[in-house]
Order: C-alpha cells, then sequence, then structure tokens
C-alpha cells in the first residue's frame, strides 16, 4: 500500500513508466472482472486499456483515503456498467466467450489431474452460465467475490454500499445460483 | 429448535457473533434441513470459487502505456497549437502598434497576394498537365472509370499521407 502511494507519487511527479507498475499489478483482475461481466473477451481486453488510461488522466484527483484498488475498480465498474448500458446487455453471453471470429480467451493452468480437470470444468461451465445469467447488481458482487477475490470492505466500498447489503446480496445471488444449478453440482 | 434455524440466514451470511455461530453449528448435527442448506449453500460456494481466471496476454501493459504515450503527445500537440496561435496573435499585435495598421495592412496584403499568385499558377500547371495526359491517352469508353479510379487513389494517398504526417510518435 505504501508502496504503491510511492509509485503514484512517481507518476503524479512526471515519471509516466511507473505507471506500468501499477498496470501489470492490477491488469489480472481488472480484465477478469471486465471479462465475466460482459462476457466477450476482446470487448473486455479493450474495455480494460480504456479503464486503465481513464485511471492514468484521472490519477490526479485519486485521494489515499481508498486504496488504489478499490479507485480503480470504481472507475472499471462504471464504465463497464456504460457499456453494458449502451449494448444493453441483461445477461451475458458465455457460449462463445466473445465473438465468433475474435480473440477467444486463455484459460490459467489449474495445475489438477485430467479427471479432475473433466469434473472441474464441468461444474465451472454450468456456475459460469449461471452466474452470467444473473441480473448486473447481483453478478458483480459474485464476480468480485468469487473471482476476483476482495473481501466484503472492499465491495462495500466500490459499490458506495453498506457491508450489510453487500453481504445480503452475495447470499441472494448464491440462493439463485443454487435455484439454477438444483441437482447439477 | 425453530429459533436456532432461524439464524440459517445469518450463519450463511456470516452476521452471527462467536457465541451465535457456535451455538448454530452445534444445531446443525440435530438439524437435517439446516445442515442440508448450509451444505448446498457450501457446494455452491465452492463452485463459484473454481470459476477459472483467464489470462491477460503478454503485451497488454505495453499497449496500455502505449495509449498513454499517444494521448501525452495528442495533448502536448494541442499545447504547441495553442502557444503558436497566442504567438502569432500578439506578434502581430506589436507589429500592429510599432509600425502602425496601414502599413502592417499592405504588407498582409502583398504577402497574401503573393501566395494567391503561387497558387493560380500551380492550378494552372497541373490542370495543363492533367489535360495534356488525358488527351495523350485513349482510354476509350473507359475514361470515366479510370479518372474516377485515380481520383480515388489521389484522395486515398492524400488521407494516408494526413495522416503519417499528424500521427502522434511516443
Amino acid at each position: 500500500m505504501c508502496d504503491e502511494l510511492k509509485v503514484i507519487e512517481r507518476v503524479l511527479n512526471g515519471d509516466t513508466d511507473a505507471f506500468g507498475i501499477l498496470v501489470k499489478r492490477y491488469e489480472k483482475q481488472i480484465v477478469n472482472y471486465v471479462f465475466r461481466m460482459i462476457g466477450n473477451y476482446q470487448d473486455a481486453l479493450e474495455l480494460s486499456q480504456e479503464v486503465f488510461l481513464k485511471a492514468y488522466l484521472a490519477l490526479k484527483s485519486y485521494k489515499s483515503e481508498y486504496s488504489f484498488s478499490t479507485w480503480l475498480y470504481k472507475i472499471a465498474r462504471n464504465r463497464t456498467i456504460d457499456f453494458i448500458r449502451k449494448k444493453k446487455l441483461n445477461t451475458v453471453s458465455i457460449e462463445g466467450k466473445g465473438d465468433e471470429d475474435g480473440l477467444k480467451p486463455q484459460y490459467e493452468d489449474s495445475g489438477l489431474r485430467p479427471d479432475e480437470v473433466y469434473e472441474k470444468k464441468r461444474r465451472a461451465v454450468l456456475v459460469e452460465k449461471a452466474v452470467a445469467k444473473l441480473p448486473e447488481e447481483y453478478r458483480e458482487v459474485i464476480i468480485m467475490y468469487h473471482v476476483d477475490g476482495l473481501k466484503y470492505e472492499e465491495i462495500s466500498d466500490i459499490l458506495g454500499l453498506p457491508i450489510g447489503t453487500v453481504k445480503n446480496r452475495i447470499f441472494r445471488a448464491r440462493k439463485m445460483l443454487k435455484d439454477m444449478l438444483e441437482g447439477e453440482v | 429448535m425453530k429459533k436456532i434455524c432461524g439464524l440459517l440466514e445469518d450463519y450463511l451470511m456470516e452476521n452471527l457473533d462467536e457465541k451465535n455461530r457456535k451455538l448454530f453449528e452445534s444445531h446443525l448435527d440435530e438439524c437435517e434441513s439446516c445442515r442440508k442448506s448450509v451444505e448446498a449453500f457450501s457446494k455452491i460456494e465452492q463452485s463459484l470459487n473454481s470459476i477459472p481466471k483467464v489470462s491477460v496476454p503478454e503485451g497488454f501493459s505495453a499497449s496500455v502505456m502505449e495509449k498513454i504515450y499517444e494521448r501525452k503527445e495528442k495533448v502536448l500537440g494541442w499545447y504547441v497549437y495553442g502557444i503558436v496561435a497566442f504567438l502569432s496573435f500578439a506578434v502581430s499585435v506589436v507589429a500592429v502598434y510599432l509600425l502602425g495598421f496601414d502599413y502592417v495592412a499592405a504588407k498582409v496584403y502583398s504577402v497574401a497576394s503573393t501566395v494567391y499568385a503561387f497558387a493560380s499558377s500551380f492550378s494552372v500547371a497541373l490542370s495543363t498537365l492533367s489535360g495534356s495526359l488525358y488527351n495523350s491517352i485513349d482510354f476509350g469508353g473507359l475514361n470515366g472509370v479510370v479518372l474516377t479510379f485515380v481520383f480515388v487513389m489521389i484522395c486515398f494517398g492524400f488521407a494516408k499521407s494526413v495522416k503519417i504526417f499528424t500521427r502522434e510518435v511516443k
């Protein structure tokens, strides 16, 4: 955190290259969040680049009362919601995981045995599809909590909601998923 | 018993204090309904945690930085235009103040006339050249098509050159 503030200070003092350190640190989380929200890998990469560009341009307005990641997520969330509204995506398509001719996402190596991989993959596909069907406000908390591994407090800061509401939303979302996936996982 | 079952949602939302959490967990040994609910939610949680993460392409951060530099150059370009415009205006004001309006106006008119004369002669030269070329080659019925194609290619070349010369350089 302290180290992060130093990097931000360097960027604000004119060391543009130092911003690359922050991009490297958060690229995975932001790309995963955007991808799970919109369901298209190519668009997710472009949108994530815009998020970082916007963060760079607005860096002067960053106040250290929040962590940098919270601030970055706020930008990513606003940009993603704009994108979804423009495209009128109420739910996302994970079927093709992107355009047919577009860039296909590469998944990280899970380090599991082939039989474990098969079962895990089957379950993951079912869950991914179910998550994609969740309404936007439930989908985002599930992605932040389970995919990006954010804490309740962080999600609460990003969304500007009390922690109780965040916990409640996550619980409701899990309940919806439980109903959707009854007997399948 | 029923009262403790009512703690299920709060237990799942991690809202219970230590004492109630322990109470509820010991209740799970006796209540099958609560136990099944907790197990079902736990399965969902495990599945959610197993959603694979997508990896980020190798050059992602490099292309972000490239965009940032492009943007910086663009902003710098506008500053330069602004400074040039301001300096031109300031020089004009000083010139008018020092040399008098009539003198400056006469000079500006003379420069404008020279530029106009040059543009006119260039235009005449160009039309003469293109006319000669047009007349010297017999395209037959294709004349219109060929000329349109050539015109489009010239426009394309011009647009490309504008793009090249106005591109922000890192």
